[in-house]
């Protein structure tokens, strides 16, 4: 039995040397069609870029730092309205999987900087602070030539913070931002991108990014 | 860091655009003794040679091949058309592929990829020493309205190769 295995093994493990040229049916090595992929190959994207997005930024709510034991600051109701965040940041898509012909989803998340103007000179917390915004895309794209337009949605969560003597002041609601985007193809395997967006729980909210996309395969080409 | 991101782009934009198939290619690198013509979404390279595993009188036929379009593309090598003549026999003689697995058929060839084979094809006659001349059609690999005239090599005694007669050798 162990003989039998090790021959099992052994044939599993034997890789045969297969010259250049070497003739279809006459050496072990020279199967046909090494050049081709099955048609069921997955459709993958990694996407990385910069993304800004603007929102109202009144009525926040205040909550307790890691260890604060101090008063928490008071926040005069009307010291943010008419405020105006803004989120610089780095954008990810992580994965994005083509699910069906040109229909795909995958998450998205921007993390960055956020810069608050517009608001009443007794707000607490300062001008900078903190943003995070995640959730799912899903979408379809339109292929031509050396474009590809794409109609996505994300829907998730969005929250925006101040720090003040250890807490946070802070904004956060709930993501369903259609955008619109163009994809050039730079090479079969690489796009660049940009979009607009728009955050329809949160409006006037509104924002836009710019991102290189790595294909799996040429022009996400699908099998018909 | 901004310096090293912008690098990383640019390579990878650099690094996309080399690992793709571009038209005309093979016309550009082809080997000494290839023909070289399009039929569909395909770039076909043909060259005929001798293989010391494979009788005289069976051509190899070495198929480079590229796909020009942004669409996958079909490529049946089952349908490549081969006919020859022989010193001893200067009637064209139609040739089948030696296929011992019955492996070739039609395979999914992606946008921009390129592909190779060897095959060799064997006379349904006894023949003993090399062609004299050696057709090959690619015009029905691919499912294309397009044809392609079929490439032509004569048997070149000063090469002691099959030459393209395209080239008037």
């Amino acid at each position: 039995m162990i003989a039998a295995a090790s021959l099992l093994l052994a044939s599993h493990t034997y890789v045969p040397y297969c010259p250049p040229g070497a003739v279809v049916g006459r050496n072990e090595c020279a199967t046909y069609g090494r050049w081709s992929l099955p048609d069921w190959m997955p459709r993958i994207t990694w996407s990385v870029g910069v993304a800004y997005r603007t929102f109202a930024f009144d009525h926040p709510t205040v909550q307790a730092g890691k260890g604060v034991t101090g008063p928490a600051p008071t926040i005069d109701p009307d010291a943010f309205v008419g405020s105006r965040m803004t989120l610089v940041g780095f954008e990810l898509q992580p994965v994005r999987f083509f699910v069906a012909g040109p229909f795909y989803m995958g998450p998205d998340i921007i993390v960055g900087p956020t810069f608050l103007t517009g608001q009443k000179p007794n707000a607490p917390g300062g001008s900078t602070g903190f943003g995070l915004q995640g959730g799912l895309r899903s979408g379809v794209a339109i292929q031509g030539n050396d474009v590809s337009v794409g109609l996505e949605v994300v829907v998730g969560g969005r929250v925006a913070a101040l720090s003040s003597s250890g807490y946070q002041i802070q904004r956060a609601n709930w993501l369903v931002e259609p955008r619109l985007r163009l994809d050039f193809w730079t090479s079969p395997y690489v796009s660049l991108g940009g979009y607009a967006a728009a955050n329809l729980t949160d409006l006037p909210s509104y924002g836009g990014g710019l991102d290189v996309t790595l294909h799996l395969l040429p022009f996400d080409w699908t099998p018909p | 860091m901004a310096r090293r991101i912008s690098t990383a782009i640019v390579a990878l934009l650099t690094l996309g655009g080399c690992i793709q198939y571009q038209p005309g290619g093979l016309a550009t690198r082809r080997r000494t003794y290839a023909s070289v013509r399009t039929v569909g979404c395909l770039d076909v390279a043909v060259e005929i040679l001798a293989h010391p595993d494979v009788d005289k009188g069976s051509p190899v036929v070495d198929v480079n091949f590229g796909n020009v379009c942004h669409e996958g593309v079909t490529v049946d090598l089952s349908k490549l058309d081969v006919t020859a003549s022989y010193a001893s026999s200067p009637a064209m003689h139609r040739l089948r592929p030696y296929d011992p697995r019955h492996e070739i058929d039609g395979r999914l060839l992606y946008p921009v990829w390129t592909g190779h084979e060897a095959i060799e094809f064997d006379p349904e006659i006894t023949a003993d020493h090399e062609p004299t001349r050696v057709c090959v059609d690619v015009s029905r690999i691919v499912p294309s309205p397009s044809q392609a005239p079929p490439m032509c090599f004569r048997w070149n005694a000063t090469y002691r190769a099959l030459v393209p007669e395209e080239r008037g050798t």
